[in-house]
């Protein structure tokens, strides 16, 4: 269980890894990559975006491990993912711009 | 009888999702009202708003409290069939004195259990329960009603409903549809991961609809999944499938004569009476054992067994705070001496799988940010029928209209009934805590009457208005009880510090979170709720102005 | 049970006689399916000196997965017939090895 402060930052940076990773995840389908650019990024560039998205919700995973026991630590991870699924989801059905930020190296194939 | 297995399947979700679905949907919710029961219990009963205390003194505070307690009157009545020839004023013979606390308990809640003589069945119990202020031993009147732990919590497993466990059946098999409408869903969703983040609110309402349904289902479908199975999984020994109570009977009495001999704990008294040596230097002896192994902790559970008997023992549980199990860890010792008789070895894999997979549904564990997750996964399987009944009504409601039938409009009135009235009925029970006197006899059966009476006012009023459904409009109703939802919330807010003094920025001022938590939650019910009548009404009078030609969509 | 051709559907009424029987043995055929299994898991586990309360849990969550398979399968199956002999009797027919496994043990 979370004593302390550290433990608190820890579970914040966890969510926001697995915030992050889920988001990573949504942008490295062509159809939601199209929602959030002009054009979706080359094969190559999904790639990268899922590689991303693995490594959010693993980092996620291995945040929940330093906080608690294991077997509360899985629960807490599996919890958080579904919160950040759904956060993800609901960005892209009405804000899907704001994920831009999640990859900037990105340009909008729009501006020429 | 079908020409595929998604046709079969498709069939299957829709009809047992939709019959047992308004099982469900209590089911869920309230059970997402339970993570934080009792934290509700607390808003319910204000003499109890203190901070919660570890398990107090035995030797100075319990063993009083216990040797107060008597059966009450209607437990004597009930127990009288079950005994030939007479029964006696006072119940002397204890079989068990047990004592259970969790980090988030104010009260303590104590359980007597003592022989029946002259009984039918020779190990019949006859039960005493109160619940104490564990700062002082004192017994607070056990007939106000916790509203979490006592009602909310009991709805749902078993709906209230006990006789003969009807509700717990009924509750139990709409869990087996559960399963099995998960499994239908992703036969019949065929882009489950294509659409994993797909929710279209731009789209035509059918459309938009099947999309949260889906995304609610699919994103949270190891919740919902798990939390049935664990469901069905604590209730299988005792109700569903009572195997080594009846038809294994002999395997299980063959184990735990085994068991008693391997242990050392006596199954049975010995019939020689025998003191009680000090239980607080045994609680002590197990807490520095369990500090020992690395695992410091706090007593959760206390029990003594064959009270005033030669064969007495007392058994010491460590609580499972920090961890998913509940308690563990036993440590036993001889009552009459304090000795050591037993520590509990490691659980085996299989136990501890148990342990998981039970410790997990019924949460003793702390661990705020968990909570809070498991109320949104709650939240989320709701929203996830809510959407299924309003997607059944909108598919058919425009056929329905032309050949004028009456189907949309029965499963629209009650799913109004399931959704929004649920809530108001939640709201109500609240709000009559607050409004009845508090000396009231019986007052917690006023309160339930007034929980029901909301709900069943909610049906008359959903059913009366749902007129335009048999036309292929919207249901006023949602949007009357959207705002009947918001008024109630408010209402229960302010009664809340009128009459108990406890106002938000009081108990914000000084950190009381489980009043204000309450308070908060409500709030944000009232904005939610006034949000939706919005969207409904804008939804209702779009619906008027055109008659959109909807794309007839089907999974 | 005559064999539904898989070239249309039959018409609503007979569907309505169809369906009832599919839904008794999910419910009930399902459930003595899945009793047996517990009750055969559960004294099989006991038998090979699985402690007594690790053999119940395992049979139980055993029997639970094994009643969601029977649901599923009564609803899509088209041999109706057999299904009831696979439920019903193989149910029994696991009851009555767990009952014998008993005997042998006690």
């Amino acid at each position: 269980m979370p004593e302390s402060l550290l433990d608190n930052l820890l579970l914040a940076t966890a969510l926001l890894s697995a915030l992050a990773g889920m988001g990573w995840l949504a942008l490295s389908m062509d159809v939601h990559a199209r929602q959030v650019w002009a054009r979706a990024p080359s094969r190559g560039g999904l790639r990268v975006l899922r590689g991303l998205g693995t490594l959010g919700i693993v980092m996620a995973l291995l945040l929940c491990l330093a906080v608690d026991h294991a077997s509360m630590a899985v629960l807490v991870w599996a919890m958080a993912l579904i919160g950040a699924a759904l956060v993800t989801a609901f960005t892209l059905s009405w804000q899907p711009t704001r994920l831009r930020l999640l990859a900037p190296w990105i340009r909008d194939h729009r501006l020429r | 009888m079908f020409n595929s297995f998604r046709q079969a399947m498709a069939w299957l979700h829709t009809w047992f999702g939709l019959v047992l679905g308004f099982v469900l949907m209590a089911a869920f919710f309230f059970g997402a009202l339970s993570v934080f029961d009792r934290e509700i219990d607390r808003w319910s009963i204000p003499a109890t708003r203190i901070e919660p205390q570890p398990m107090p003194s035995f030797d100075a505070v319990l063993r009083p409290a216990f040797e107060r307690m008597q059966p009450t009157a209607e437990a004597i009545a009930a127990m009288r069939p079950m005994v030939n020839g007479d029964m006696p004023k006072r119940f002397d013979q204890v079989g068990s004195w047990s004592a259970y606390t969790t980090h988030r308990d104010p009260v303590l809640a104590l359980y007597a259990g003592y022989d029946v003589p002259n009984a039918k069945n020779p190990d019949e119990q006859i039960w005493a329960y109160a619940t104490i202020d564990p700062r002082n031993g004192k017994a607070l009147p056990d007939d106000q009603l916790k509203i979490g732990s006592g009602f909310f919590f009991p709805l749902h497993y078993g709906l209230t409903l006990d006789w003969k466990n009807l509700g717990v059946w009924i509750v139990g098999f709409s869990a087996l549809v559960m399963l099995a409408a998960l499994v239908s869903g992703v036969v019949m969703h065929r882009k489950l991961f294509r659409e994993f983040f797909t929710f279209r609110p731009g789209k035509a309402r059918l459309r938009s609809v099947l999309d949260l349904h889906n995304l609610t289902g699919v994103v949270a479908l190891p919740f919902h999944f798990f939390f049935a199975l664990t469901g069905l999984l604590i209730f299988a020994g005792t109700y569903y499938f009572p195997v080594g109570h009846t038809q294994l009977h002999g395997l299980h009495d063959l184990h735990e004569q085994v068991e008693a001999r391997e242990t050392g704990l006596p199954h049975t008294r010995a019939g020689v009476a025998a003191g009680l040596a000090s239980v607080d230097a045994m609680v002590a002896q197990a807490q520095r054992r369990w500090q020992a192994h690395d695992k410091a902790g706090d007593v959760g559970f206390l029990v003594l067994q064959h009270v005033g008997d030669a064969n007495g023992y007392v058994s010491v549980y460590r609580a499972g705070t920090d961890r998913i199990a509940l308690v563990g860890d036993g440590i036993h010792f001889k009552a009459a001496t304090g000795e050591l008789i037993r520590e509990d070895p490691p659980a085996t894999p299989v136990a501890r799988m148990n342990e998981f997979l039970t410790g997990l549904h019924l949460q003793h564990f702390r661990h705020w940010l968990l909570r809070w997750l498991y109320v949104l996964g709650g939240l989320a399987g709701a929203t996830c029928i809510a959407t299924g009944f309003i997607f059944f009504v909108e598919k058919r409601k425009r056929q329905h209209a032309q050949q004028g039938r009456q189907g949309a409009r029965i499963v629209d009135a009650l799913a109004v009934t399931t959704v929004t009235g649920m809530v108001l009925a939640t709201l109500g029970i609240l709000i009559a805590n607050r409004l009845l006197p508090e000396a009231l006899p019986a007052r917690g059966d006023w309160e339930r009457y007034a929980f029901w009476g909301t709900w069943a006012l909610a049906l008359v009023h959903a059913g009366w208005r749902s007129a335009p459904v048999a036309r292929g409009l919207v249901n006023p109703a949602w949007r009357e009880q959207c705002w009947a939802i918001a008024l109630f919330a408010l209402a229960a807010v302010l009664l809340n510090g009128m009459t108990t003094g406890d106002h938000l920025l009081r108990t914000l001022a000084q950190g009381y979170w489980p009043v204000a938590g309450v308070d908060l939650s409500l709030l944000a019910t009232a904005v939610i709720a006034v949000m939706a009548a919005r969207k409904v009404g804008q939804r209702m009078r779009a619906t008027v102005a055109q008659a959109p030609r909807e794309e007839a969509v089907h999974a | 049970m005559p064999q539904v051709s898989t070239a249309s559907a039959p018409p609503a009424a007979s569907r309505r006689l169809q369906v009832l029987p599919r839904i008794l043995a999910a419910i009930l055929g399902g459930y003595v399916f899945a009793w047996g299994t517990v009750a055969l898991t559960t004294s099989a586990l006991f038998a090979v000196k699985l402690a007594f309360h690790d053999a119940e849990f395992l049979g139980a969550l055993v029997g639970l997965l094994a009643y969601l398979g029977a649901f599923l399968w009564a609803i899509a199956t088209h041999h109706v017939a057999r299904l009831w002999m696979v439920l019903v009797g193989g149910g029994a027919l696991m009851a009555a090895a767990a009952s014998l496994l008993q005997s042998r043990l006690v």
